[in-house]
């Protein structure tokens, strides 16, 4: 998949643990492991809204896109 | 609870019917010349070939049910859209049309009598009611992932 969630430079850069977003986000541990491994198919616009909100920064800071090499 | 029961009594059903298909098959050396003492010359010409013909389509039809009661325990677990039930699927259809062909040929061999052409489009339609529902559970399963997989 082309976009790249760069949720674990956000978390170094807020000095925040998976756990303590998972618990301030609302999502379980194991649906923001899938995105941050790249295995989610999409997000939604709630949940870009509650990542961005803890973590205080835009989506663009949170996703990247990566064209496939070929 | 209503539509547990139904999954689990559909599952009671299938296993019923193997067992007693089991049963049939095993006893067809007994059954088949107890049939056919009821009826005319012709059907005790073709002895050989209704035996032949049974056990062909009696083993596909099996198979059949054991897939069948496959599907009935992914529903009953409630995995309905699974790898497993895709499986199931495709087995019916492809037995199915084992079926199908079995009667065609005994059509031509025996001759094309009312039963033997009514189970043949019985076992065609099957066949492709078999494959469309393996399609439809393919399609099922994409969307069931793309939701999961949706944070």
């Amino acid at each position: 998949m082309a976009i790249i969630v760069n949720l674990d430079v956000m978390l170094a850069k807020r000095k925040m643990s998976m756990n303590e977003l998972s618990e301030r986000v609302g999502i379980t541990l194991a649906n923001l492991s899938i995105l941050k491994n790249n295995k989610g198919k999409a997000v939604r616009f709630s949940t870009l809204d509650a990542i961005c909100k803890v973590l205080d920064c835009q989506p663009g800071d949170l996703l990247e896109y990566r064209p496939d090499e070929e | 609870m209503e539509k547990n029961l139904l999954s689990k009594f559909l599952y009671g059903l299938c296993l019923a019917g193997l067992i007693v298909l089991t049963g049939v098959m095993i006893g067809l050396p007994w059954i088949v010349p107890e049939v056919l003492k009821r009826t005319t010359f012709y059907g005790v010409q073709h002895y050989k070939s209704f035996m032949i013909l049974l056990y062909g389509s009696g083993i596909p039809a099996w198979m059949v049910l054991w897939y069948t009661k496959g599907l009935a325990r992914n529903i009953m677990v409630r995995e309905p859209f699974s790898i497993s039930s895709q499986k199931h699927l495709k087995g019916i259809s492809v037995c199915a049309a084992i079926i199908f062909v079995a009667y065609v040929v005994a059509a031509i061999v025996i001759g094309p009598s009312l039963s033997i052409l009514i189970i043949a489009i019985g076992a065609f339609m099957v066949t492709l009611i078999g494959a469309i529902l393996y399609k439809l559970v393919q399609i099922a399963i994409e969307i069931q992932e793309e939701n999961e997989l949706t944070i």
